[in-house]
Formats: structure tokens, C-alpha cells, sequence
């Protein structure tokens, strides 16, 4: 092996040239056409995939859309949530809207305000009952349109917190069923017959101090705003 | 005559349409007889790897019979199916790259030279064209990939500038310069291992 054999640039085209020939084994032919017959083309049949030169300069974004979304969860941006009307549960909602009536008629019993607040209150209730009335009669709602207005087939139910078919009669559990109306028996507790105990019977009841504290707060706001808005609206006399 | 010694006159071209129009395995079975070594040639000098390379070869060939039409008659036969080869290639030294690079040993050195000699040589000088070989082939395995391609394209297989041109996809000065970096840096580490 001499050493001239790989100083001259020509002659690395001659060896090149002359390495041995390297051929596909015997069975080359055989195994290939085996794989095609049994159609067992392993790899050959997945394309390989694509690869975008650029997808590298998309890392950052992601990283920083991941970040946005795990601090979107670690922190709460919402500290102070505004209480919606419409989510509270019914019976909260129809004491206050039934205070706000109370309010409203107060407010409008007041003299010089009334000409005025009427006029408008009128006029918007007037308009909103008789878009409802056009959307039961779309709807084929059953209710009593009268006049101008729309008076609702079902009222509001108020839901008791207790369920009659449990309830029991507490007179006739104690007396163990030998109740009698005399004067000087065993008190009754809850009454029968003509006489009326004036008990009105046991009743849990749940006052959360702060919801109930809250809602006044913003009844009595609503009330003065109401107030406000009526005493600065109405025409100086 | 029989229909594979007919189709055996044929050039490439007009045996792959054989192939594409009546589906002629016959036609697929000369091509593959007739490419099967000169791929395996290219693949072994581009790897370095005979195991390797036959696998790659017959994925070759199985690609060339399951996508036969998107073979184009105004490109030469011996391009397409060597860029084939190429890509595949190419797709196995960047697997081996991705596993050199999470193992911790480096085998490579061990998988130089498997070489099939069938003709008659005396030992001595046997042994002597061995190691050239494998001298050879540990040089060209350590010139970049991008040069190496060309230069066993064009010097071991012994193709023109412009088929090189056409497999690679690249432009035939492009393809010049190349050849000529390649050359330039084997021609450095054969005097380097030389030295050795």
C-alpha cells in the first residue's frame, strides 16, 4: 500500500472505482418476492412523515400558550363575582322582587313624584306585557290576556320547606291517639276541632345571617336609587 | 421465446410500462434482478452496513412495487428507483444518529468490512485488497453525508453529473462542488489513516 496511492486526487476516483463490488445476497430475490406474496411489507408501506423544517419556531408559542392556561387555573383574575339577580334561587328572588314592588309603590305614593312616574312605569309595563302576551300567543301558552295585559295562569307557588305527607299530627302522636277536645286535658299543641292552639308548629329553619344581611344591604339600595332617580327625574313644580 | 426473455431485450423504461400497464410481474422481476446489485453497492458505501443495506434494497424494491404509477416515463428508471434507495438511505444513518446519540458506546467501528470476493485471489493479496477496502470504506463512512452521497454516486457507480443531478435533486454545479469537497476530504483522512 503506497503512500503516493492517496496524495494524488485522481487516484481517489481509481480506488473508489475499484473497490469490489458488493452484491444482494442469494436469497435476495426469493425473501423479496416471499414478502410480496404474503404481503408482508413491514415499513415499506408507512410513508415516513414530513417533518415541517419550521415547526421549532412554533415551541415558544406553545410554551407560552401552556403557561397562559396553567395560570389561568392557579390564578383567580375573578376575585369579586357581581351576584346576578337571575341566579339566585326562587324564593329569595320573589322577596325582593316583591320588596322592590313595596319600594316602588311607596316611592310613587310620594306626592308631586307620582304624575310623572306613573306616566313612564305605565308605559314600560305596558309594553312589556303585551310583548309577552304576543309571544304566549306564539307560543301557545295558555294564559288570560285582558285588556292591554297578560294575567298569568299559574301563579307563583311558593315552596315550603317541608313535605306534608311526612308531616304527622304531633296531637294525636302524644295523646297516642285518645285525643279529646276537653279544656282540662293534656294541653294540644298543634289543635283540633273549634279549638286553635296558636301553635304553628315546628319548623327549622336555615337564616344565613350574611346572605340576608347582603340582600337588605342591596334592597335598600336599589330602594334609594329607585328614589333617587324618581325625585331627580320628576318636573319641579 | 418465452415472456421474460423478451421483456429481458427491453430497455428499463419500457419494462416498468410493461409493468404499470398489464401489471406483469415478470416485468418487476427483471428489473429487480437487474437492479438489485448495483443498489445494494451504493446503500453498503452510503451506510456501511451489508445487513443494513440488503434491508433497505428489498424496502427499496417493495416501494418500487406498491407505488409502480407514480413512476414517470420522461425521468429515467435507474434515477427514480436510485432516489428511492437514497432517501432510504439517508432515513437509516439519521436513525443510527439519533441512537449514537442516547447510547453511550459507539459501535460503528465494528461494522466495517463484510466484503463478498467471489473471484479467485491468492490469500496474501486477498488479504491485502481487504484491508485497502476497508481502510477505504472507514475513510469514506467519516466524510459528511452530503458528500458522500455524490461521491459514490459518481465514483464508485460510476454515473454522470447530470443523473447525479437528477437523484439528488440538486443542480449539476452544485453536484460538481460536492464531488469535489467529498474527494477532497477523503483524500485528507486516507493520509491521515495512513499516517496511523
Amino acid at each position: 500500500m503506497g503512500k503516493e496511492l492517496y496524495n494524488n486526487k485522481s487516484s481517489i476516483e481509481k480506488i473508489l472505482g475499484d473497490l469490489p463490488k458488493i452484491g444482494a445476497p442469494d436469497n435476495f430475490e426469493l425473501n423479496l418476492m416471499t414478502k410480496i406474496k404474503n404481503e408482508n411489507f413491514g415499513n415499506s408501506l408507512n410513508e415516513p412523515t414530513a417533518k415541517s423544517k419550521f415547526s421549532w419556531i412554533f415551541a415558544p408559542a406553545a410554551v407560552v400558550a401552556v403557561s397562559v392556561v396553567i395560570l389561568f387555573f392557579v390564578f383567580d383574575f375573578q376575585t369579586a363575582e357581581p351576584e346576578n339577580l337571575l341566579m339566585l334561587d326562587p324564593e329569595t328572588r320573589a322577596e325582593l322582587t316583591s320588596g322592590l314592588e313595596k319600594n316602588r309603590d311607596r316611592a310613587l305614593s310620594n306626592p308631586g313624584v307620582s304624575d310623572y312616574a306613573e306616566k313612564e312605569v305605565g308605559k314600560s309595563e305596558r309594553s312589556i306585557s303585551e310583548k309577552k302576551a304576543k309571544e304566549n300567543v306564539k307560543g301557545g301558552i295558555g294564559g288570560n290576556i285582558s285588556g292591554g295585559g297578560i294575567t298569568s295562569a299559574k301563579p307563583y307557588k311558593k315552596v315550603l320547606p317541608y313535605n306534608d305527607k311526612d308531616a304527622i299530627d304531633l296531637d294525636n302522636y302524644l295523646t297516642e291517639g285518645s285525643r279529646s277536645n276537653a279544656a282540662n286535658n293534656r294541653a294540644l299543641i298543634v289543635g283540633g276541632g273549634n279549638y286553635n292552639s296558636g301553635f304553628d308548629g315546628f319548623m327549622v329553619q336555615k337564616n344565613d345571617v350574611q346572605l340576608l344581611e347582603a340582600l337588605k344591604a342591596k334592597m335598600d339600595s336599589l330602594y334609594y336609587a329607585l328614589k333617587d332617580s324618581l325625585n331627580n327625574s320628576a318636573p319641579n313644580n | 421465446m418465452t415472456l421474460k426473455n423478451k421483456l429481458a431485450e427491453l430497455t428499463d423504461e419500457e419494462v416498468i410500462k410493461e409493468f404499470q400497464d398489464n401489471n406483469t410481474i415478470e416485468a418487476y422481476e427483471i428489473l429487480v434482478k437487474r437492479f438489485k446489485d448495483p443498489l445494494t453497492n451504493f446503500v453498503y458505501r452510503f451506510v456501511g452496513d451489508k445487513d443494513v443495506s440488503t434491508d433497505i434494497v428489498q424496502d427499496t424494491m417493495i416501494k418500487f412495487y406498491l407505488n409502480k404509477d407514480s413512476y414517470k416515463s420522461f425521468a429515467k428508471f435507474s434515477t427514480w428507483i436510485y432516489t428511492i434507495a437514497g432517501n432510504l438511505a439517508k432515513n437509516e444513518l439519521k436513525r443510527r444518529k439519533r441512537r449514537t446519540v442516547l447510547s453511550i458506546h459507539n459501535n460503528d467501528d465494528d461494522n466495517f468490512l463484510q466484503i463478498e470476493d467471489k473471484k479467485f485471489i491468492s490469500p496474501d493479496r486477498a488479504a491485502d485488497n481487504e484491508m485497502k477496502a476497508s481502510i477505504i470504506q472507514k475513510a469514506l463512512m467519516k466524510v459528511k453525508e452530503v458528500y458522500r452521497e455524490v461521491v459514490i454516486l459518481r465514483d464508485v457507480q460510476g454515473m454522470s453529473y447530470e443523473e447525479i443531478a437528477e437523484i439528488t435533486g440538486l443542480s449539476i454545479g452544485t453536484v460538481k462542488s460536492r464531488i469535489n469537497r467529498g474527494r477532497n476530504q477523503l483524500q485528507k483522512l486516507l493520509k491521515n489513516i495512513y499516517k496511523e
